[in-house]
């Protein structure tokens, strides 16, 4: 009987659970090996993925990772962390930017001692309903990402006025559900919220539509580095705060 | 006009007053209490004297003994209070309270004070829409708004301040926003409506100013 592609080996004593991945991950392989992650993370908080078994992975691989930590709550609700990938592997996930927000060490001791450490970018995301007090729900998420990430007050209380506005924004104008993001990079604070409303211009915040209106007055003046996206099904407008000392 | 802590430091008048004042008048809030029962919250009151100390000082004529300036306030302050806690006018001392917020009006001789607390939005901006409707209705002269405990404020949140400004001016009445936190100072500014409370605000430490926002 060939080996499980995912197995998991549970270290209790010490509160964490380590990933160990087949030798070929193939597509259909992902699906359990993303649950394994989100099982151990969940159950533990704290998640070791075993990548030294694992050869000629294919890309979409990558995308596992991320996604399980986001799924699981983000940094550092949940903590995620690779080791013994090979070179080809290694490469291709600093290709993708996931040692980023998921960081590749060697040895398991390496991740292990390393995984109480912010890796350079970390992410949240809550998806929101269509109510009036979904505004809250976002600037919930926002503030407590912000404290535990260690983001200073003055762009913490920024980001938590821009995330009001923006859900309200969508409650209001758009008439969706949404799903709101905030990201730290190593200088910056993002926050993006999407709606659903596939049928409503993108009117807002445009360059060349007048100066906006309301709350999104307030968004304008606040973050001078914002971004609408559209997607087949809505929009999602995006708003970059740099993270530097309170003046 | 907005009140707050720079405004206050920056009065030379004001600090060797307001602390023997402050006493006095906590004095008064003491004798009331144990006359009336809690019906008030104390700490709720002596917020409310202590604002209307500092916009009658402000006022006052400042070259008037002190003492009895003082002596003035407290027996005012006396007298409003016991008609606060005695006969509340309206719906004086019934909090309107909806989620994370809740707001109250006192109707009080010569002022209404509305107080603020919690986090203001597209949820809960009803209530206080409803609380400085009910002051500006009120008839008084100055309608005090205290923000002192506002923890989040955003632009659906700020609307019924700017509303009912616009009301008490073409009432004349005028509407005095005071213990602005930092945070609805700031969201003032950039909304552009700094002149809707009667002038530009002093500039919060550690926030940039940004003033001009609206522009394209």
């Amino acid at each position: 009987m060939p080996p499980a592609a995912v197995q998991i080996r549970v270290e209790a004593a010490h509160g964490y659970a380590v990933v160990q991945a087949g030798a070929r991950m193939t597509l259909p392989d992902l699906p359990g090996l993303r649950a394994a992650i989100e099982k151990a993370l969940r159950d533990l908080g704290t998640a070791l993925v075993d990548l030294t078994a694992t050869r000629r992975p294919e890309p979409i691989m990558t995308a596992v990772f991320p996604a399980a930590l986001g799924n699981c709550g983000g940094w550092p609700w949940a903590k995620l962390a690779i080791f013994g990938a090979d070179a080809e592997l290694a490469d291709l996930l600093a290709r993708t930017r996931v040692n980023q927000l998921v960081p590749v060490w060697p040895t398991e001791a390496q991740a292990l001692a390393g995984i109480g450490h912010r890796p350079p970018w970390v992410r949240v995301a809550a998806t929101l309903p269509y109510t009036p007090s979904a505004p809250a729900g976002g600037r919930a998420t926002v503030e407590r990402a912000c404290l535990a990430w260690h983001v200073p007050a003055h762009v913490r209380d920024a980001a938590v006025l821009i995330a009001s506005e923006l859900v309200s924004n969508v409650v209001q104008h758009a008439g969706t559900g949404s799903v709101l993001s905030v990201d730290r990079g190593r200088r910056t604070l993002t926050v993006a919220v999407r709606d659903f409303a596939p049928d409503r211009p993108v009117r807002v915040l445009a360059a060349d539509a007048g100066p906006p209106f309301g709350g999104l007055a307030v968004v304008a003046a606040l973050g001078r580095h914002w971004g609408v996206r559209p997607y087949p099904d809505g929009k999602a407008v995006s708003v970059r705060l740099p993270i530097a000392p309170a003046r | 006009m907005l009140l707050d802590d720079n405004a206050r430091d920056a009065d030379p008048y004001l600090p060797t007053q307001a602390g023997a004042l402050v006493r006095r008048l906590q004095a008064a809030i003491a004798e009331l209490g144990d006359r009336y029962g809690a019906v008030l919250p104390r700490e709720a009151v002596a917020e409310i004297v202590q604002a209307a100390a500092r916009i009658v000082l402000r006022q006052g004529p400042t070259d008037s003994d002190s003492g009895t300036v003082a002596e003035q306030i407290v027996a005012r302050a006396k007298g409003d209070l016991a008609m606060a806690v005695g006969a509340p006018v309206g719906d004086g001392a019934k909090p309107s309270t909806s989620g994370l917020a809740t707001a109250w009006t006192y109707l009080l001789d010569g002022v209404a004070v509305v107080r603020a607390v919690g986090e203001f939005d597209m949820d809960t901006h009803p209530i206080l829409r409803q609380e400085l409707m009910h002051a500006v209705a009120g008839g008084r002269l100055a309608i005090l708004v205290d923000l002192g405990r506002v923890s989040f404020m955003d632009h659906a949140g700020l609307a019924p301040l700017i509303v009912a400004a616009h009301a008490a001016r073409r009432s004349g009445q005028r509407l005095v926003l005071l213990q602005v936190p930092a945070a609805v100072r700031r969201l003032i500014e950039v909304s552009g409506v700094a002149g809707e409370f009667g002038g530009a605000p002093a500039t919060g430490a550690g926030g940039p100013a940004v003033s001009g926002g609206r522009a394209g």
